[in-house]
């Protein structure tokens, strides 16, 4: 929603100030950076993907843990163990029976709770806001800087990968990429096909420096980021 | 906050002020020295880097040739997708559109992510003059916000300048009980902060980059508080100036290859945020309304003129860490929320030489910031062109015309230039007796035209006897003979 003529005016004070009248209605674009971006590629991918994705989690403090398509849940629940357990709480997908991970529920110690949608939103979001650990299927990754990149849908809720303490995501290795030049295409076609409203690069927990440079993990977003990479789909 | 602050104070009482804070010198040497390091560890690995930076600068410029194009797509996609477009030709603009959105939906609680378009249109002031609760949600602006909103002195780490014993105290004040320790005040800081994510009633966020392919605006934060503000509350308000924009999601990836390198060293930041318009119905978080805000605020003005490169700038802050003059100043002596050689030449843009025209001098021109911006803003000659301007809008004093007048004819002429060293020396010599320091001239001297500003801070070699030309000559006879 846009009005119009305020529009116009805005754009016309940028065109006078480029020196023309009227508004371009074509531009050739120039295509900067593309021998960078397939050199970059051409570069690292002399290495296996799973090791450069290894060496860009270990770099952004990300957990990562391949696992094959039949040790999801395992490693999943090692995981949780290792964030000590407690309220989980997933997105109702079609991945939750896929991996087997309903069993994650008779775990002692841990309480697994979906984002129900029949909830209220405003109750998910304090179930979630008071969770442990929170479980996402992430679009996509990114090997060169230990990324997942997470949409959000009706059913894969933001506060999901955002509120709780830690945050496991579980890609498929189909799903990653070795660097952000080929997710951006990707993405690009992904926002169009699925109207997508939000989409997070997610790139190692939540860190700052702002008291006297001492580097602290976890200020606002979780303190544990956590990638279990299903190797064999 | 405005783009100026402790205007009361001249730049050099701000100078002094800064110097005695030991701390804040120390703590901007070490931070900037490590961002700078990190950069150079991280781009030595990649062979690419100089190939991305082209990219990059040809990029910016591609986009400023054609920003009224761009700004086009990008309103029509933004619409398309559900945003709500708004234009703020100037901060009154912008402050006048933001309270009628709060306005409408009764709002009175806001949290903000980092924006130095948001302090540059003064925001908050407007805010909190109608009454708002506003809290900054950047630890480092939070903590500013609890010192009763001090200024920023880094783009990227803007409470560089406090210890922690000053953070402890204002903790402490505002209701924190642990250690003086930096994990637990930072737990403190986010349980705190949390509370004011999840009840306010807009967020508001600056604009890393904007897309015009996608209509969507991006933020990115390490903290992870950008998420929230952009998560949370129903309604989002992004502040954009008008030109951070890029044409393809594509293009992003250019951008992102130099931008957190040159900021912080790092190749990615912990969070970048997409937000391509609002949640839809069927969703259950994100906001219900997104406003974009696309402001000018000089920037066409920039944009028809000679320092049109200036508006390539990503804000990342590499300028200010290479500076050497920002290095030993620290931020607030340049008394604008745009500090080191980004600022010096953009705050003159945006408030006038009236207001701001002695920021340009404070650069020994030495171009360090040209070599590392990462859009090849050609930093040193535009602070070289804003005191060209300055002088062409002051006027010189006649005493200072006549000197350089003087000069230019004896530097012209070998004959003169001659004559006037092999006096010069001499009379240095007689001039430097009568001073307190042998072999200088010093302050005693302050009064003669333009050596005088040179004298009142620091002595003047003298001019020797014998030009080195001539040493180097007698040296090659010497040599021949020998």
């Amino acid at each position: 929603m846009v009005d119009a003529q305020a529009k116009a005016r805005f754009l016309k004070k940028i065109s006078n100030a480029l020196g023309r009248v009227t508004l371009p209605t074509t531009v050739v674009h120039p295509g900067c950076g593309q021998a960078a971006q397939e050199a970059r590629l051409e570069r690292l991918s002399q290495e296996s993907l799973i090791n450069v994705f290894a060496r860009g989690c270990a770099e952004r403090g990300a957990d990562l843990r391949p696992a094959l398509a039949s040790q999801v849940c395992a490693v999943v629940a090692e995981a949780i163990a290792s964030f000590g357990g407690g309220r989980v709480m997933y997105p109702q997908v079609e991945e939750i029976a896929t991996y087997g991970l309903e069993k994650l529920a008779a775990i002692d110690g841990v309480s697994f709770v979906p984002w129900d949608l029949a909830r209220p939103p405003a109750d998910n979001i304090t179930l979630a806001e008071a969770a442990q650990i929170g479980l996402t299927f992430p679009l996509r990754g990114i090997a060169d800087t230990g990324t997942v990149i997470q949409h959000s849908d009706a059913k894969q809720a933001r506060s999901i990968s955002l509120l709780p303490i830690a945050h496991i995501s579980i890609l498929r290795q189909s799903d990653l990429r070795m660097t952000m030049t080929e997710t951006m295409l990707e993405l690009r076609q992904n926002i169009s096909d699925n109207d997508l409203r939000h989409v997070v690069h997610i790139s190692g927990p939540s860190t700052t420096g702002d008291i006297e440079n001492v580097i602290v993990t976890g200020v606002h977003g979780p303190v544990h980021e956590c990638v279990v990479l299903v190797t064999d789909c | 906050m405005g783009i100026l602050y402790h205007q009361e104070m001249s730049f050099e009482e701000r100078v002094e002020a800064a110097k005695q804070n030991d701390f804040a010198r120390k703590a901007t040497a070490a931070a900037t020295d490590g961002f700078v390091a990190r950069k150079a560890m991280v781009t030595a690995k990649e062979p690419e880097w100089a190939d991305f930076r082209r990219a990059a600068a040809d990029l910016r410029a591609h986009v400023l040739d054609h920003l009224d194009f761009y700004l086009n797509q990008f309103i029509e996609q933004a619409s398309a997708n559900g945003s709500q477009v708004h234009f703020g030709a100037d901060a009154s603009e912008v402050g006048r559109t933001v309270l009628d959105i709060f306005e409408r939906h009764a709002a009175t609680r806001v949290v903000k992510s980092k924006s130095m378009v948001s302090e540059e249109v003064d925001i908050n002031r407007t805010l909190r003059t109608a009454g708002m609760d506003v809290t900054e949600t950047d630890l480092g602006e939070w903590i500013l916000q609890l010192d009763d909103w001090d200024a920023p002195s880094h783009i990227i780490g803007p409470a560089l300048h406090k210890d922690i014993h000053t953070i402890y105290d204002l903790f402490v004040a505002n209701g924190y009980d642990g250690p003086k320790d930096a994990y637990a005040m930072t737990k403190f800081a986010r349980a705190k902060l949390r509370e004011k994510f999840l009840e306010a009633d807009i967020g508001i966020t600056g604009c890393n980059f904007a897309i015009a392919e996608t209509g969507a605006v991006t933020i990115m934060t390490n903290e992870g508080n950008g998420r929230m503000v952009t998560s949370l509350p129903k309604v989002h308000i992004v502040l954009m100036g008008m030109e951070r924009l890029v044409p393809t999601l594509s293009d992003l990836d250019v951008l992102m290859q130099v931008f957190v390198r040159s900021a912080v060293g790092t190749k990615i930041s912990s969070y970048l945020s997409m937000t391509v318009g609002p949640r839809k119905p069927d969703e259950q978080d994100g906001p219900e309304e997104v406003h974009v805000i696309i402001i000018d605020n000089g920037r066409s003005d920039i944009l028809a003129g000679p320092y049109k490169d200036m508006l390539r700038c990503i804000r990342c802050g590499a300028c200010q860490n290479i500076c050497p003059v920002y290095h030993h100043l620290t931020g607030h002596p340049y008394g604008s929320i745009y500090e080191g050689p980004m600022g010096i030449v953009l705050t003159p843009l945006l408030v006038g030489y009236e207001k701001a025209g002695d920021l340009p001098y404070v650069s020994t021109l030495c171009g360090a910031c040209t070599d590392h911006c990462p859009v090849h803003i050609p930093l040193h000659e535009l602070i070289l062109q804003h005191r060209k301007d300055v002088a062409a809008a002051r006027g010189t004093a006649s005493a200072e015309a006549r000197v350089y007048a003087a000069a230019g004819q004896v530097l012209a002429h070998p004959s003169l230039y001659r004559a006037a060293t092999g006096v010069g020396a001499p009379v240095m010599q007689a001039m430097s007796l009568l001073g307190h320091r042998r072999g200088r001239l010093d302050a005693r001297w302050q009064a003669l035209p333009v050596l005088g500003n040179w004298v009142r801070r620091r002595n003047l070699p003298l001019l020797q006897g014998k030009k080195l030309r001539d040493v180097m000559r007698d040296n090659k006879r010497g040599d021949q003979r020998g």
